[in-house]
């Protein structure tokens, strides 16, 4: 798994939309697979986001609401989106409470693609010809 | 109408004290003015934001400056600068314009220590 | 109307992403003015924002860019959550929570008034100096949590904001507010205790993430101030600027899905911007989302002005998309 990759996705998510303090890669049973933190403490976040996404997808299912997209927890002190990442990742977005919600539901979609294919790693990859 | 005028209009009631303005600290914008406003105040606030913020910033650690007051005279007039609060970089300053013709420093002063409190409070 | 005494917004044209002047958001907020209007001008941009007014007056600013009044009042000192919190509950649905935090002494009508005027000027400062795409505005009374009392007046915001703009270009440091990001220096023992409340403050925080308008959040004050308090601490040697955010372009996706890891090497490999022969795939081309350039570069879908709430008219200001950044400088 290139850790490299991934981070540079989830650095150029923090990058494009303003109010995003960090960011960190999960899977779905809270194991952390990559962290752009500050101070927060990846594990927790990481065992928190999958834990919040277990009980709100059962949640949706209930009010048969079919996929859930995100989780968004807003407080005084900031916000926290959760996104799931293809079947078996999550991403979840710490943010200040500035973070500008409707730009970052724009700006993650593709970026959440491109971890959930470099997670998954699906298909062959051709080498380029130089 | 304005909490800002009414307040600082208060200061005006004092013989001598032609205009005044509230400072923010922060930026130096003018928030609020009110009497004779023939001076720039625009243009004048960001020096005495600048004055202020080094007139109370001392530095160490937990060292608490009371409300400072910077004052400038010239042989007619007394501009007065009274810090009405200030914290982390943020704060608000009084600034009036005094004629010396209808008071002088001591009592110019003594009434402006007496107001301030008062101030933003109401 | 009047003859052209508006302030005219310097073109911001250092440092980063092209900015456009805030000239037509001006022009707009001035023209309500002249006619005594009610409403909301939305502009649609980086960061963008909403500006409200009431009879020609603007009353509140909202912008994700800054800090709003909310924000400023719950910084340590002022009013405590529970007080606000009850204060809101009582107060905020019939549109009276200014008076109410008078009432119950938890804030003076003065200093509320100021904050908010501050506030409403430092979101003004901010969404000029950002990216503005395009105005939209609508004519209807606008609905504000702490409206401004009196309103302020345009040609006097116009004017401070113009002010304001014209001391950033010539800041010693040329910080961006949104953009550079500032990382606390490592000083000696003794040159610590010299440092005051303010700047240490800023220390704790700037650990090269965030940027002026990062440290405005968490410290709960006013962006403008803040960049002024950095470029002194750049002078003073206890800051240094940097990385920039936004700084790396990404180009748009009309292929396959490429990694911006893969871009860029594949750019360096064949000395180009990472044209579509040097990359490798990832999986057979299939639709997927297109991908917008980070940062200011990529364009801005407008958002559908709402329907059906205009009472008089919409205006529609629109501008041509900025090109693509060019990697930041």
């Amino acid at each position: 798994m290139d850790t490299e990759a991934l981070l540079a996705e989830m650095r150029a998510l923090r990058d494009s939309v303003a109010g995003i303090t960090d960011t960190a890669l999960a899977s779905r049973d809270g194991l952390i697979i990559a962290a752009d933190t500050a101070t927060i403490d990846p594990d927790n976040l990481a065992a928190l986001a999958a834990s919040a996404l277990g009980v709100t997808q059962r949640m949706a299912a209930e009010a048969g609401h079919g996929t859930l997209r995100e989780i968004v927890v807003s407080s005084a002190g900031g916000h926290i989106v959760t996104y799931p990442v293809g079947r078996r990742a999550l991403l979840a977005v710490v943010g200040d409470p500035g973070l500008d919600l409707p730009r970052l539901f724009r700006e993650s979609r593709a970026v959440l693609a491109v971890l959930d294919q470099l997670l998954t790693g699906a298909g062959s990859r051709p080498v380029a010809a130089e | 109408m304005s909490a800002i005028s009414e307040s600082i209009g208060r200061v005006l009631r004092t013989p001598g004290i032609r205009a005044v303005a509230l400072v923010d600290m922060g930026t130096g914008m003018v928030v609020g003015s009110a009497g004779d406003q023939t001076m720039d105040l625009m243009a004048a606030g960001p020096g005495l934001a600048e004055e202020a913020r080094l007139a109370v910033r001392s530095p160490g650690p937990g060292v608490s400056v009371d409300a400072a007051t910077v004052t400038t005279m010239t042989a007619r007039s007394l501009y007065l600068t009274k810090i009405l609060e200030y914290s982390g970089g943020e704060g608000l300053l009084l600034y009036a314009d005094i004629d010396l013709a209808q008071t002088n420093v001591a009592l110019a002063t003594l009434q402006i220590d007496r107001l301030s409190p008062e101030l933003l409070a109401s | 109307m009047t003859e052209s005494q508006e302030p005219v917004f310097p073109f911001r044209a250092t440092g980063g992403p092209r900015r456009m002047t805030a000239g037509p958001l001006g022009e707009m907020l001035t023209e309500y003015a002249a006619r005594g209007l009610s409403g909301t001008v939305r502009v649609i941009g980086d960061p963008g924002g909403l500006v409200h007014f009431s009879q020609g007056g603007v009353v509140a600013v909202e912008t994700p860019g800054a800090p709003g009044p909310e924000l400023l009042l719950s910084r340590p000192g002022q009013i405590s959550g529970s007080s606000w919190a009850l204060a809101y509950a009582a107060a905020a649905a019939g549109g009276q929570l200014t008076a109410e935090l008078v009432r119950r002494k938890l804030i003076g009508a003065a200093r509320l008034e100021a904050l908010l005027r501050i506030a409403l000027a430092d979101a003004m400062f901010v969404l000029t100096a950002g990216q503005v795409d395009s105005c939209e505005a609508e004519v209807a009374e606008p609905v504000c949590l702490l409206p401004l009392d009196p309103p302020a007046d345009v040609s006097w915001l116009l004017a401070e904001t113009s002010r304001r703009l014209a001391v950033l270009t010539t800041l010693p440091s040329q910080l961006v507010p949104d953009r550079d990001r500032v990382t606390a220096k490592a000083r000696p023992l003794d040159q610590r205790a010299r440092l005051d409340d303010a700047q240490r403050d800023v220390l704790a925080l700037a650990n090269g993430r965030r940027t002026a308008r990062d440290l405005a959040f968490a410290l709960g004050r006013g962006v403008f101030a803040v960049t002024g308090e950095l470029d002194r601490m750049h002078a003073a040697g206890l800051l240094a600027i940097g990385p920039r955010r936004g700084a790396a372009p990404v180009p748009p996706l009309t292929g396959p899905l490429v990694t911006r890891a893969e871009t860029a090497a594949a750019g360096h490999r064949a000395g180009t911007a990472g044209q579509a022969e040097a990359v490798r795939e990832i999986s057979p081309p299939r639709e997927l989302p297109r991908r917008r350039a980070a940062g200011r570069g990529g364009a801005h879908h407008a958002e559908a002005a709402p329907s059906g709430s205009a009472l008089l008219r919409v205006l529609r200001l629109g501008f041509s998309n900025p090109q693509p950044s060019d990697g930041g400088h």
